[in-house]
């Protein structure tokens, strides 16, 4: 009860205040960006009411090759999920095991502290030598090598709330090491394995400076918007922008609803 | 007078385990008799939740080996060996409800779902939980949950249950109320228990022995009336119930007595020892006689009383002796004619008979 009045309401307004302003500070540029999308003129700029319209999202899907690079880059996306997900988890799993747990996590993380450029120009080398044509593959696998330590961190948070007790347990009444594993293990661990593969799959299509080094003849979305941006404001780049976005928000808000959907399922069951 | 030879379930013998540099437990022996209600006894880290483990196959001995029901296991995985165990956490899958729980076991020996159903319910129902089967496990209080990690051990009908400091989360109440209902289901099951503890009074009410262990080391194994009465080492005298210790060196030895000199003060203890002997000598408050009642003992100081506890059924004080030592006495107040007031000198005083000498 106490808590509530240690703030004065000056105080409290003043924190809304700051918020309203960092979230405006943070969404504001992309928000501009989806407004000029709907300006049909090739000036970049607030439409006028009356003349609001779709022209540049129709070019998207017609004059330009964006259904092909969405598929490429969900393509990769989509492996270097599974790829990072399945490591982060044997990564996890092995962690426990450990005795010198820091030094594997050190050489997990490590690649965090490489700056892309090197990171890219070092992969692209390393696979020459490997006599590795360039391809999807390897943009997969550096999307993969990128995104691990960031998905290592969250199994291992997600790992770190499953008890040890559980698996003895488990053990204990008979079940080997897979069924352990299928039974007790994943059940509890699924969301940080599955926030581990999203991780692998949003790294990947925001990546784009690796995957220019090494990728050979298939271009990926993130490298077509950026040879759109140098060559000149062509504004179905914006329309492009303005979908990413849009998408962007509509999944929130569905993961929001779904969140708010299962809290009050759970609240009705309870006990 | 004939013994029944008991038969041994669980036999440790030599058993070790190190950590690193830390030896955890240190060459223990130790056998278990079928149907028996065991107590591992001993303070924090003496080794006696390890050597539980190693018993469960959670822990694999660096030396020594084990053997349950005549067979050698070892380096024989948990999941390969008839004990079952209730952790000290309970280890519920906080995922499945009280049934599922129930019935982890169970999958692998019996593949009828209705049948595991209602083996599940059935010993739900022996442990106070009928009903509960549907239930979500983190809705459980305490006592609740600690049965439903009883029932999920028993079902599959093992022949030792291990118990990890299985009384250690409850209120003084439910204690009390749990250990009678552990020890009924003991002897309705006649199957072996083996409990961990730090708690002597749990261990002593509960156990048919008790195995006292300090710095991985196994002290003395035997009925809580044989510990209680005649301890076998200092350490025992000084861990199980409460009692006053004179460390000290025999100076004199007789035919009917022994003196022992222990911090300036002059003791008699029974005879039989060498001089010059280390021996400690250990009397329980209980035995400890206050005013005139101490009067014509074999052993009698004056000493100071500091102060007085008032404990129901008993009055516990509290004085120096003329060494400075601090000394303990229980009295019933229904056998003394004076109580005595703080700060006054009285005698205190116990017979040779009173005490215990411990070899040091």
């Amino acid at each position: 009860m106490r808590q509530a009045q240690v703030r004065s309401s000056l105080e409290r307004n003043g924190l809304r205040v700051l918020v309203a302003v960092a979230i405006a500070f943070i969404f504001t540029p992309s928000l501009y960006i989806l407004i000029i999308s709907f300006e049909p003129s090739l000036l970049p700029r607030i439409p006028a009411w009356n003349e609001i319209s779709l022209k540049w999202y129709r070019e998207l899907f017609q004059q330009w090759r964006l259904p092909g690079a969405l598929k490429q880059a969900a393509l990769d996306a989509s492996l270097t999920a599974v790829f990072t997900g399945v490591l982060a988890l044997f990564a996890g799993l092995t962690y426990r095991e450990l005795k010198n747990k820091a030094y594997f996590l050190a050489l997990l993380t490590f690649p965090i502290f490489i700056p892309g450029v090197i990171m890219g120009l070092s992969l692209s080398v390393f696979f020459k030598l490997l006599h590795l044509r360039p391809s999807l593959w390897t943009v997969v696998l550096s999307h993969t090598l990128y995104a691990l330590p960031f998905a290592t961190i969250v199994i291992l948070v997600s790992f770190s709330s499953l008890k040890e007790s559980l698996i003895e347990a488990s053990h204990d009444l008979g079940a080997g090491k897979f069924k352990t594993f299928k039974d007790v293990i994943f059940p509890l661990t699924r969301n940080g394995i599955l926030g581990a593969a999203l991780f692998g799959f949003l790294l990947a299509l925001n990546e784009f400076i690796r995957a220019y080094m090494v990728s050979g003849w298939q271009e990926t979305l993130s490298i077509y918007m950026f040879g759109q941006m140098k060559s000149g404001a062509d504004p179905s780049i914006y329309a492009l922008a303005g979908l990413i976005l849009s998408i962007s928000i509509l999944l929130i808000l569905l993961a929001l609803l779904y969140y708010a959907f299962i809290r009050k399922r759970s609240a009705i069951t309870e006990g | 007078m004939g013994e029944v030879a008991r038969e041994v379930n669980v036999r440790l013998v030599d058993l070790s385990k190190q950590f690193g540099k830390i030896v955890a437990v240190d060459s223990l022996s130790l056998d278990i008799e079928n149907g028996e209600f065991l107590t591992l006894l001993g303070p924090s880290g003496s080794g006696k939740t390890t050597t539980l483990r190693m018993i469960g196959g959670f822990e694999v001995p660096t030396g020594g080996e084990i053997y349950i029901r005549g067979k050698i296991v070892t380096n024989v995985p948990p999941n390969q060996r008839e004990t079952r165990m209730v952790f000290q956490d309970l280890a519920l899958f906080p995922h499945m409800s009280v049934g599922k729980n129930v019935e982890y076991g169970l999958q692998f020996t019996e593949h009828d779902k209705k049948k595991r159903q209602l083996l599940a319910k059935n010993v739900l129902a022996s442990v106070g939980l009928e009903g509960f089967y549907d239930r979500n496990v983190n809705t459980l209080s305490g006592g609740q949950r600690q049965r439903v990690a009883l029932a999920r051990a028993l079902v599959t009908h093992p022949p030792i249950l291990l118990l990890d400091e299985p009384l250690g989360a409850l209120d003084e109440k439910l204690r009390e109320q749990t250990q009678g209902e552990l020890k009924m289901m003991h002897r309705e099951l006649g199957i072996t228990f083996i409990m961990v503890t730090h708690n002597q009074e749990e261990a002593l009410s509960m156990s048919n022995r008790v195995a006292v262990v300090n710095e991985g080391r196994l002290e003395q194994v035997a009925s809580p009336e044989d510990l209680y009465e005649n301890p076998g080492t200092t350490f025992v005298a000084g861990f199980v119930g409460v009692a006053k210790l004179f460390e000290g060196e025999i100076v004199r030895d007789s035919a009917d007595k022994s003196k022992l000199l222990s911090n300036r003060l002059e003791l008699f203890v029974p005879s039989g020892f060498r001089e010059g002997e280390e021996v400690t000598l250990v009397v329980r408050p209980e035995r400890i006689q206050l005013g005139t009642a101490a009067k014509d003992k074999e052993n009698m100081f004056e000493a100071k009383i500091q102060d007085i506890l008032y404990k129901g059924s008993a009055l516990e004080y509290g004085l120096i002796l003329s060494n400075g030592e601090k000394i303990r006495a229980r009295v019933d107040p229904k056998n003394i004619t004076e109580t005595g007031s703080i700060g006054d000198t009285v005698p205190v005083g116990w017979d040779i008979k009173d005490c215990k000498v411990v070899r040091s």
